[in-house]
């Protein structure tokens, strides 16, 4: 088994693979690399951080873009509103400025505000798009979750693509069984499988007593506020696991089992106290 | 003509009983009818604390773990 760990989208990412061709790793790596900066609204040239300040006319956009845009937009439909990619202004006003590894900048919560309907916000057309005036898009998670499928579908036919905790798993890994994978403290054995994580505790901080973070609830335009510190899931894709921890993470324990049972295949809630 | 409207009657009764039955026995949309549900066991306590749940597509293993889903 072969494997390459590095640095990309803010986080670790990990890519694994069985009888894969020679150089397929490091090319899988340098990939990831360059859609971290076509698609980090942390590099001032990336195509979404372009697409943001055209915000008001339609765009041209890449293929790559149109698909998670769209993407995020099914999201939305999907989780009644809760994961929602046009956030970025509260992002700013909780002071989520820039890099969480240089520092948050101050926040200005009296900025912060609901987010309208994203297809209000958002269309999408075949090679364009259009933002509104005034409102900005944030992919984050939906970018790793899509992306790490996307490369799982290239890489080889026995490979794992972790990009930061979301993850797709594909073949039978290296017994032939299933990839080992963490999950709420016990090993699963992934397939075909995708796998995502969505928290509250990393990607935080304070400021005046205030804790903050990066995960927002469209309904307030606040840090979400929410009963589960952590949900882990396991669904048939990254981006379908990623888009259900979070909707299920902003819904809380009492309705987030109800939610994921018509939606994943197997799911951890660790309580804000653990 | 006695036999056309006797079959005509017929048919209305046979409409009508139908419909109501269909009415008796409308589709709970709530119901537990999805594959995921039915093979769904309950939550367990997990190892790291919290709860757990997983269906059968998804088998567990005392296999070391080559990586893990986190939060980032």
């Amino acid at each position: 088994m072969d494997e390459a760990r590095f640095e990309g989208f803010g986080s670790i990412c990990h890519l694994l693979g069985v009888g894969l061709e020679s150089g397929r790793l490091r090319w899988g790596a340098s990939w990831v690399a360059e859609m971290h900066h076509r698609f980090s609204r942390f590099e001032k040239d990336s195509e979404i951080s372009r697409f943001n300040e055209q915000a008001g006319q339609w765009v041209d956009v890449s293929w790559e873009l149109e698909r998670m845009l769209r993407t995020a937009l099914d999201a939305y439909r999907l989780t009644g509103g809760l994961v929602h990619a046009g956030v970025l202004g509260s992002m700013l006003a909780i002071g989520y400025t820039r890099s969480l590894a240089v520092g948050p900048t101050s926040a200005v919560l009296a900025r912060a505000a609901p987010a309208p309907p994203l297809p209000d916000l958002l269309e999408v057309d075949e090679g364009r798009a259009l933002l509104q005036t005034g409102f900005g898009i944030d992919l984050g998670g939906l970018a790793k979750g899509w992306l790490a499928d996307r490369l799982a579908g290239e890489l080889g036919e026995n490979c794992l693509v972790n990009l930061g905790g979301d993850l797709f798993a594909r073949g039978g890994g290296p017994g032939g069984d299933g990839w080992p994978v963490g999950l709420g403290g016990v090993t699963v054995l992934l397939s075909n499988q995708g796998a995502a994580t969505s928290g509250t505790w990393r990607r935080a901080w304070s400021q005046g007593g205030v804790r903050l973070h990066h995960l927002i609830d469209p309904r307030t335009g606040l840090p979400a506020v929410s009963d589960l510190s952590e949900v882990s899931v396991v669904a048939g894709s990254a981006i379908d696991a990623e888009v259900h921890a979070k909707a299920a993470l902003l819904l809380g324990s009492e309705k987030a089992a109800t939610y994921l049972v018509r939606h994943v295949q197997g799911w951890w809630f660790a309580p804000q106290s653990t | 003509m006695l036999l056309k409207a006797a079959a005509t009657a017929l048919t209305l009764v046979a409409a009508a009983a139908a419909a109501v039955h269909v009415g008796g026995h409308l589709k709970n949309p709530s119901a537990p009818l999805h594959p995921g549900v039915l093979g769904m066991p309950s939550a367990v306590s997990s190892p790291a604390g919290g709860w757990l749940k997983l269906s059968p597509a998804v088998r567990t293993s005392d296999v070391e773990t080559v990586t893990s889903t986190y939060a980032s």
